[in-house]
């Protein structure tokens, strides 16, 4: 069956020596592959997906580990911040009320210290007052006993009265 | 070699059998069968001698460590592998696969070996013309209208773009999809070959036809090959050869842009050719192997 005429190209003439050769050649071909490259190539290739699908497989439960682990951290850290704050609330209440009872404290001390130094005032005065009365009576009677016992003219009379109440407005003063 | 160029002008034809048609390289006959080694059986060894210096290096490194990170090229042909295994393979046999990929990886290695050496131009021819052009080698005296040793070498020819190679290739096709279907259902493979049911008159005239469709499935495949890898040569042809034709350098830039184009095109569909005629065989064979 010519198709081009002018030529002698025929494509449907089959040549009986290229199809023995054909089939001789492919057949080489297979058994050599076969044997040398397809036997080795697909063990060496499953070997290596099996590998990828183990890896794979690990890196999943890796992850899926780290991911528990991570939330487990974040719950712990989240509690350990809750303890802190509270702490610190803790630390600042505590803070306060010593403070607050230390000011209280102090004003009391100081409350008492007044009261105390202003009773030690009082008593001082009535400690000195006693005295001076004492004092006071004791020179009165000096002075008498004195005026008593001399006999004076009214003008020494005079003199000593007013001698001994200057001497009383020294002591007194 | 058929002058391309006579006096009476350019005959695209003789362009296209001068390129497309096969012939003996060296004579060879055993007991009474034409046995030569042609270009095409030429091209074929070609192809077959790339596919062993690139597969059986490969299963060498792979088996040393399979672990280990393959280079680009090995990575290419381990993604060209994979895509044979697993979509062909197992996408169409499911786990049954197994037993047919290196058939299958074969058959598509194979093919893409001849698509793709007879993208290559005749690389003997070439050699000797340059060498002659420069002086380097001297043409043989007294050879005649023999083809130079050299050009013998490489002739550059599609080898997948011939009926014998084609309809060979879809025999052995044929061979494994019988087979497969006797392996699987055993003898009842010869009565299962009638989808399930039919109604028992309907057998006279379905089995006939089943029987028949096994034989055109082959067919099919040897001349989708064929005709994929005539085609675009010949179209390729005609562009070039519309240069000679019209005798006009403006010729050239649209004879050259065209065939780039449809090499490109070629350079894909030698490619999708050797797929589709791997994948419809493990369809077969998956069809061979259960009841319908």
């Amino acid at each position: 069956m010519p198709i081009l005429s002018g030529g002698s190209l025929d494509l449907l003439h089959v040549n009986p020596g290229l199809v023995i050769w054909t089939v001789v050649t492919f057949l080489v071909v297979l058994a050599v592959l076969w044997r040398f490259a397809w036997k080795p190539i697909i063990k060496g290739l499953d070997a290596r997906n099996e590998r990828v699908e183990e890896d794979l497989q690990t890196s999943r439960d890796l992850r899926e580990e780290a991911e528990k682990l991570l939330s487990e951290y974040e719950k712990k850290l989240d509690a350990a911040k809750t303890e802190a704050l509270q702490l610190i609330d803790e630390g600042k209440k505590d803070a306060e009320t010593n403070r607050n009872k230390i000011l209280a404290e102090a004003q009391d001390e100081a409350v008492k210290i007044k009261e105390r130094t202003e009773k030690d005032i009082e008593r001082a005065k009535l400690k000195a007052l006693d005295e001076l009365e004492k004092t006071t009576v004791n020179l009165v009677v000096e002075i008498l006993s004195k005026i008593l016992k001399k006999d004076i003219s009214e003008k020494e009379h005079k003199d000593i009265i007013i001698r001994e109440l200057e001497n009383l407005k020294q002591i007194k003063a | 070699m058929i002058p391309i160029l006579s006096e009476n002008g350019f005959n695209v034809v003789e362009l296209i059998v001068h390129h497309l048609q096969d012939m003996p390289l060296w004579h060879l006959e055993i007991a009474g069968i034409d046995l030569s080694i042609t270009k095409r059986i030429m091209m074929m060894w070609i192809g077959v001698f790339f596919l062993f210096i690139i597969f059986i290096p490969l299963a060498r490194k792979i088996s040393k460590d399979p672990y280990k990170k393959p280079s680009r090229f090995s990575g290419m042909m381990e993604v060209f592998i994979d895509f044979i295994r697993k979509d062909v393979g197992e996408g169409s046999m499911g786990h049954y696969s197994k037993h047919y990929e290196p058939f299958l990886l074969t058959l598509f290695f194979f093919i893409l070996a001849g698509n793709l050496l007879g993208l290559v131009p005749p690389l003997g021819e070439f050699f000797q013309v340059t060498g002659e052009l420069t002086g380097l080698i001297h043409h043989q005296e007294g050879a005649g209208h023999d083809i130079p040793f050299l050009a013998k070498l490489w002739p550059g020819i599609t080898s997948t773009g011939d009926i014998g190679v084609t309809a060979s290739l879809a025999f052995i096709s044929f061979i494994v999809i019988q087979l497969a279907g006797f392996i699987h259902q055993g003898i009842a493979y010869i009565k299962n070959i009638v989808p399930n049911g039919i109604p028992g008159p309907m057998w006279i005239i379905m089995w006939p036809i089943e029987v028949f469709g096994q034989f055109t499935k082959p067919f099919a495949l040897a001349i989708r090959l064929l005709a994929n890898m005539t085609a675009g040569h010949m179209i390729i042809l005609v562009f070039m050869g519309f240069i000679f034709q019209f005798q006009s350098y403006a010729v050239v830039p649209i004879s050259i842009a065209a065939s780039t184009a449809i090499y490109m095109l070629e350079l894909f569909v030698a490619f999708l050719q050797a797929y589709i005629f791997v994948f419809l065989t493990a369809l077969f064979v998956a069809g061979a192997q259960h009841r319908h």
